[in-house]
């Protein structure tokens, strides 16, 4: 049982959130659902021809992913709501948001390395098709040049452990912020809840 | 110790509990989420004060790159600096601090305070943070053989090439000593020793307190190439917050340790840009000379704290 303190100042016990159920499921749809839409965007990017365009398959894959990872604390945070407890504090939401984000991050690195195994050439033909889209931009050669370079650097350098120290914080505080957005939502206020 | 006193977080005033309290987060966790946003948002504000600054004193050559035209007005730099952290570091940081405490009680957990022997401890302080220099020297050195990217020793390559020099340059003076010691002592002191070790220290008891705020001191200022010496003078600031009970101690050490690096820098600047290597370190005497005097006022400044309280 965890004791809180009401607004009002009464003390009152709620039942163990077990929120770790909510974190793992959503965490674990979130990521699933983000891979395979990172990978079938990238199959569509080295499938396609270059076509300079500066929104290419895999761009639009990146952004639909990383908006849509966001809400994956606003999510966990409607699944307790919706299955555990209704009552849930703005510190709770935003440790769920927090947990869920991390989670996130930590499942989609695993099958991206586990997709590697899976498929070897798979980063090095993805490379290559988004080089040959830049190159086909009608941009300076030096700038060209720069973009490829940070770009093979950002893909070939990028340790699964730098993917994690960012990922984890960066991810984590954005679901962070949807978790607390989700308690303003879905939490009902403690004055308002009946047993 | 001073901080042992009045650092009573138990409110005086009924009502309300504190925001951070009624909506179940930890303090901890609230002061390293201010610290992330803090961060961020001086940054930005900097970054457009500066922008601004440039847009509208102009000064530079219209022709070259603006990153070059920034470059050419350090000063307009330091000032967008100064801002974001006045802005941010300072009067935000005092507000947020009202979220974890009652109105009346954020004074006090602040530290913005003084006993009568807070003139004595920020004297031995001012002199413990020039004492402590040959340390601070060798554990930069220690830092500087440990692996870190090549992108933050390029970072913090620039960065000094930079305020080498602007220190250069006519009048530059003035303006280092208030954007580089006066607004960062008063500033990072409220964000730091003020508010984040009190913080940690409501969830966390005073030790870890002082040890995480100092290594988030460190990492605050992006330069893994000086983690150790930076998490080092954190951790002494927080100590000597913590001992004196005051802020006022580490405002002026952090003033002392900045200052004296931006005169170093402006009269000696051979000694300043020397690397650091093992031909280049002070005498071993001197790291010796340092432990020990170090430890001998940090050991006075708990007998001058411990013997005001029994006083009192």
């Amino acid at each position: 049982m965890e004791q809180t303190t009401s607004a009002n100042g009464r003390n009152t016990a709620s039942p163990d959130p077990g929120y770790w159920t909510s974190v793992l499921i959503v965490s674990g749809i979130f990521s699933i659902a983000g891979f395979a839409i990172n990978i079938i965007f990238g199959y569509v990017q080295i499938a396609s021809e270059p076509g300079g365009t500066v929104f290419s398959p895999m761009m639009l894959g990146s952004v639909v992913v990383c908006l849509a990872t966001c809400l994956g604390g606003l999510a966990a945070v409607w699944h307790v709501t919706r299955y555990i407890t209704p009552r849930m504090k703005l510190g709770r939401g935003a440790l769920i948001g927090f947990l869920t984000g991390a989670m996130i991050v930590l499942f989609s690195t695993l099958l991206n390395e586990l997709w590697v195994i899976f498929d070897p050439g798979y980063t090095e033909r993805l490379l290559d098709s988004v080089v040959e889209n830049v190159e086909a931009m009608d941009l300076p050669a030096d700038t060209q040049d720069q973009m490829i370079d940070q770009m093979a650097a950002g893909v070939r350098d990028t340790s699964v452990f730098q993917q994690l120290v960012v990922g984890i914080p960066v991810t984590g505080l954005l679901n962070l912020l949807t978790g607390m957005l989700g308690v303003r939502f879905f939490a009902v206020k403690e004055e308002d809840y009946t047993e | 110790m001073n901080s042992q006193q009045p650092t009573d977080h138990t409110p005086i005033t009924p009502g309300m509990p504190p925001w951070v309290e009624r909506n179940g987060f930890s303090d901890w966790a609230v002061a390293v989420l201010w610290i992330v946003l803090a961060f961020v948002l001086f940054q930005i504000v900097a970054g457009f004060v500066s922008v601004a600054l440039i847009m509208i004193v102009g000064g530079t050559d219209p022709g070259v790159d603006f990153g070059d035209r920034l470059l050419q007005r350090m000063d307009l730099l330091f000032i967008g600096n100064s801002a974001g952290q006045i802005l941010f570091l300072g009067f935000a940081t005092y507000k947020v601090a009202g979220l974890h405490v009652w109105k009346d009680r954020v004074k006090t957990f602040l530290r913005f305070r003084t006993f009568p022997d807070t003139g004595r401890i920020t004297g031995l302080t001012a002199v413990l943070f020039i004492v402590v220099q040959p340390v601070i020297w060798y554990l930069g050195y220690l830092n500087s053989q440990l692996p870190v990217p090549d992108y933050f020793s390029e970072l913090q390559q620039s960065q000094y090439e930079m305020i080498e020099s602007f220190l250069r340059s006519d009048g530059a003076l003035l303006m280092a000593m208030v954007n580089i010691a006066f607004v960062p002592a008063i500033c990072e002191e409220v964000m730091f020793r003020g508010y984040v070790l009190s913080a940690f220290e409501k969830n966390w008891g005073i030790w870890p307190a002082i040890i995480v705020s100092g290594l988030m001191f460190g990492l605050f200022h992006l330069q893994l190439t000086n983690l150790l010496p930076l998490a080092s003078l954190g951790f002494l600031l927080a100590l000597v917050t913590w001992i004196s009970g005051s802020l006022v101690p580490a405002i002026v050490a952090h003033f002392v340790n900045n200052g004296s690096a931006v005169l170093l820098s402006t009269y000696f600047p051979d000694m300043a840009v020397t690397e650091l290597t093992a031909e280049t370190a002070p005498p071993v005497w001197t790291l010796i000379a340092s432990i020990l005097l170090t430890a001998w006022l940090i050991r006075q400044l708990f007998v001058s704290s411990e013997s005001e309280s029994e006083q009192r």
